[in-house]
């Protein structure tokens, strides 16, 4: 195995986790932030959780194919950074309509 | 990596790696999926004392009180079961008691005779649970299955996208090309042909289970970060609709009886559609408390898609309606999504329909499997041959394994008398154990007899389900005649599908003898004139 091989192993299993685990992580925090956003201009709480998840399955399936579409390893990180900034602030915010 | 230079080969790329990396889980949560659509009727053929008829107007309060007599001597807070269907004639109650914690217990809802253990788990508490969550420990089984339904998903839009000739793809299938060719359009036919069912099934799954799946990343985040943001069940709490389980009084009260709360919730029903609204489910709070409380259900109306959004709560002693809430635009939707999952209403077009659809979904799958592998064998032969041999493996011990699995599960539900055990293991324990056993031992096999294994398994197919027939016909002397002069509809059907399953099986595994026995005549023949010439 050539160091060729190497890097191309490697740089694939850091897209593949940035994209699955960060796009996960980006829609649960995207999600939560829209359902707080929803609750606070006056729909139910159930409501706003279950109109976010309707949409935020399909928003993650987008965000894959949108990151496999072309130029994976850069947007693979911006998902993970979306990601590592949406989560804290989803957690932040939540409390707020005692979620958590 | 490797840059795409355009949209559809990077989506062709997508395509084929997600499906090759999931198919076995998706094969999987398909097949249990579709057997699911029956599962009451599995439940019939599995448990032959459940084919009792349909008590003309069950008694609420008669099962009621034989589920809480079946723990004399203890208190019993918490009562839960479901009314009798045509689907469903015996009670499957739930109590919560003191000292006895959850239990289940079984009812015959004609004289309230309290009835045995299960001694199979069979389709409502096997095939189904299978479905959700393949029957892993903890919360794996959850994930996988999401991570699963999600490629599912995205297989299905990118299958879209990397199709030229989409509305060709519904009239093109040529089965006596070249393998590559056939199976490539029996996978394009079946997914192009059944794409909005496919769409809509895997979709609302995701739905149906949103509360539980969005709380993931946060219980992750806390057993990674070890802080307390979130449990599981608090934030599917935020998704649910129902109010939450009232505190007990600690005070005793008379209670009124269920049939009147249940009228009352069914006048209230009837009123506001405008058309007779039945209660299906119960479930009793705090049982024999100053604040007992009855939940009245409608799960799944017989006449729409819909399911969870008819509910009203009544006051367990005074018979006052507590909660009464009118669905939302949100819960609509989200209760038209779940009713569409569910398939609970009664058009039996339609639940057949589905079967097809889900049958439709794993022919799609393992014809997928199969064109990956034939598209690559002449190649990987000269240079990877072992990834592709493991591929076919992977392929034939997910699919066809997987339906011996499940024949088997059939054959040995038949097989062991009622009260058997072994080695401290129950009945129902035993008939998983078999199950999961075989379903490894035909991995085993895949991979030594490669091709010639789908072969040997439709052949294997084919047996088990004669010998399922047989078996019950035996045991049970419910033969399909029996059967349908009895009006036991659900076990001649499932004695009619596992002929129709052994028939095609075989036929499947005659055709592919007479394709290897051509094609190791050829061998012989090239063999012969090379040793001639040569």
């Amino acid at each position: 195995m050539s160091y060729v091989h190497i890097r191309a192993a490697a740089a694939m299993t850091y897209a593949w986790i940035a994209i699955i685990v960060g796009g996960f992580a980006l829609t649960a925090g995207a999600s939560l932030l829209a359902a707080v956003g929803l609750n606070q201009t006056g729909l139910p709480l159930a409501d706003a959780m279950n109109l976010v998840s309707i949409f935020g399955f399909l928003f993650l399936v987008f965000i894959v194919m949108w990151a496999f579409a072309k130029h994976t390893l850069r947007r693979a990180t911006l998902i993970a950074a979306s990601a590592t900034i949406s989560v804290p602030l989803a957690i932040t915010l939540a409390p707020k309509v005692d979620l958590f | 990596m490797t840059p795409h230079s355009d949209f559809r080969a990077a989506m062709t790329w997508l395509h084929n790696w997600v499906g090759i990396f999931i198919g076995t889980v998706s094969f999987a949560v398909f097949w249990m999926g579709t057997l699911t659509v029956f599962s009451y009727e599995i439940d019939k053929w599995m448990l032959p004392e459940t084919r009792i008829e349909l008590a003309d107007a069950p008694d609420p309060d008669l099962i009621f009180d034989s589920i809480v007599s079946s723990v004399p001597n203890d208190r019993v807070m918490d009562v839960s079961f479901r009314l009798p269907t045509s689907r469903e004639p015996v009670v499957n109650g739930l109590l919560f008691a003191e000292r006895a914690g959850f239990k289940r217990v079984r009812i015959d809802p004609r004289t309230g005779e309290q009835l045995p253990e299960r001694g199979s788990r069979a389709g409502t508490q096997f095939i189904y649970p299978m479905h959700v969550t393949l029957y892993l420990p903890g919360n794996w089984g959850w994930w996988i299955v999401l991570f699963a339904s999600l490629s599912m998903l995205l297989l299905l839009i990118s299958g879209v996208i990397i199709h030229r000739k989409l509305f060709t793809d519904f009239f093109t299938f040529r089965p006596k090309r070249k393998l590559r060719r056939s199976s490539l359009d029996l996978h394009n036919v079946t997914g192009a042909i059944f794409l909005p069912f496919h769409f809509l099934i895997i979709f609302s799954g995701l739905v149906v289970w949103a509360g539980f799946y969005a709380s993931f990343p946060w219980t992750l985040i806390d057993q990674v970060a070890k802080t307390e943001v979130s449990t599981t069940y608090d934030l599917a709490d935020a998704y649910s609709y129902y109010p939450s389980e009232p505190e007990p009084a600690g005070t005793t009260a008379e209670m009124l009886p269920l049939s009147f709360a249940i009228a009352r919730a069914e006048a209230i029903w009837t009123d506001r559609y405008n058309q007779t609204a039945k209660a299906d489910f119960i479930a009793v709070h705090n049982v024999g408390d100053a604040n007992a409380r009855i939940d009245v259900h409608r799960f799944f109306p017989k006449n729409r898609s819909e399911a969870f959004r008819d509910f009203i709560r009544i006051d367990g002693i005074s018979g006052y309606v507590v909660e009464d809430r009118e669905a939302s635009a949100v819960q609509a939707v989200r209760s038209w999504l779940a009713g569409f999952h569910h398939v609970q209403f009664e058009f039996w077009v339609i639940r057949w329909l589905y079967f097809l659809g889900g049958l439709a979904g794993c022919v799609m799958i393992g014809s997928g499997f199969i064109f990956w592998t034939a598209s690559r064998r002449r190649k990987a032969d000269e240079r990877d041959p072992l990834k592709v041999s493991f591929v076919t493996a992977v392929s034939i011990g997910s699919t066809t394994g997987l339906i011996i699995a499940t024949g088997i599960f059939f054959v040995i539900n038949r097989l062991l008398p009622t009260e058997f055990t072994f080695l401290e293991l129950s009945r129902p324990a035993i008939e998983m154990r078999v199950f999961f056993a075989v379903w490894a031992i035909t991995f085993l096999h895949s991979a030594v007899r490669q091709n010639n294994a789908w072969r040997d398994q439709a052949l294997a197919i084919a047996v088990i389900s004669a010998l399922a027939i047989i078996l019950n016909w035996v045991t049970t002397g419910d033969h399909v005649l029996v059967s349908i002069s009895e009006g036991l509809w659900a076990v001649a059907g499932m004695d009619a599908m596992l002929a129709l399953t052994a028939l095609l099986s075989a036929n499947i595994a005659l055709q592919l003898n007479s394709t290897t026995d051509r094609r190791s005549g050829k061998e012989r023949t090239v063999s012969s004139d090379s040793l001639i010439g040569g």
